[in-house]
């Protein structure tokens, strides 16, 4: 059943991304596209030759002149912070492992693409801007987690060089260390409560599906000096609407491709 | 406009369905209370009073996009 809503989930983002990608939009002045901020989701990754959140991925996204490297943090059972999205290395690595169950040693054994955090922050960290989303987990002992964190982004600056994402706003004490101003949650359904949270603790802005944020509540937050990132744009129209409606921060999953057509629309200009 | 409308409005009424999620529902985002971040401590954060918990397989909401 689970697979079903899957598919049926993933096929209806499809055909929003497809109905977004037939209706052209105006090209962004000069000063908008200047000011656009395209952040490679994951790196750029097919899960076939590239896997996302790799290295090679995020090397791709580098080169191609994304302005930010989007990736997730989970945890090894001997607390070590690894550069992965699901709890289980199976859909992307094809091994039937789950992350928090192991150490560092057996997963760089058995998945030796998988980033730790520190390898990641260490050759992107200053380069490109780092949106580090933290997942959710029950290994507890965050003091030593919040401390290795602090330790690992120590050599740059908080919500200049790196935000922390999450979508349990209760993680960003895990980083107490970088000030709410580089904390930004992400909604689900949820943009309207998780909005007010991040206005009322003046997080450093929040990030949604496009859909889901409107132009009243990209504004009241931008009136507040929070910026608003949308997710994820497929397409060059769909590129462009946001960047029309201000929004600071595009995420996208073909962000090498829409970075060429930035470029493009520039030297257009 | 009409696109936007129209897409808004399925992605909404599945979501809903399919997770029995609100925007509008008040969840209340609480914090890691701080004898959880004491260096002792190794208390598991209790997530599930705000979020479902992260399944180690998928789970219907759009938690998996991001």
């Amino acid at each position: 059943m689970a697979r079903v809503i899957f598919y049926l989930e993933r096929a209806l983002l499809g055909l929003i991304n497809l109905s977004f990608m037939l209706i052209p939009r105006p090209r962004p002045t000069r000063e908008a596209l200047d000011a656009c901020k395209i952040i490679s989701h994951r790196g750029e990754h097919d899960n076939r030759r590239v896997r996302e959140n790799t290295l090679a991925a995020f090397s791709t996204s580098a080169e191609a002149g994304c302005w930010g490297l989007e990736f997730d943090v989970r945890w090894t059972q001997d607390l070590q912070p690894v550069v992965i999205h699901d709890t289980n290395t199976e859909r992307v690595f094809g091994i039937d492992l789950v992350v928090s169950q192991v150490s560092l040693a057996q997963l760089q054994q058995l998945v030796p693409q998988i980033p730790t955090l520190k390898q990641v922050v260490d050759r992107f960290g200053g380069r490109q801007h780092l949106m580090v989303e933290l997942k959710g987990d029950e290994l507890g002992a965050y003091a030593a987690r919040a401390e290795c964190l602090r330790e690992t982004f120590n050599a740059l600056e908080a919500a200049t060089d790196y935000h922390f994402l999450a979508l349990q706003p209760e993680l960003f004490d895990l980083v107490g260390f970088a000030g709410a101003k580089a904390c930004v949650p992400v909604a689900e359904l949820n943009i309207g409560e998780l909005g007010r949270v991040a206005r009322e603790r003046g997080y450093g802005g929040i990030c949604a599906q496009y859909l889901l944020l409107n132009k009243t509540m990209i504004s009241r937050h931008q009136h507040l000096g929070q910026q608003v990132g949308c997710g994820f744009a497929a397409s060059k129209y769909g590129m462009f609407r946001e960047i029309n409606r201000g929004v600071d921060w595009v995420f996208s999953n073909h962000a090498v491709r829409l970075a060429a057509i930035r470029q493009k629309s520039l030297r257009h200009e | 406009m009409l696109a936007t409308t129209i897409s808004a409005v399925i992605l909404f009424l599945v979501s809903r369905l399919l997770t029995g999620c609100s925007p509008c529902h008040h969840s209340g985002y609480g914090r890691i209370v701080a004898s959880q971040l004491d260096a002792a401590s190794l208390t598991p954060l209790d997530l599930s009073a705000n979020v479902p918990s992260i399944s180690p397989r998928f789970r219907p909401g759009l938690a998996w996009i991001w």
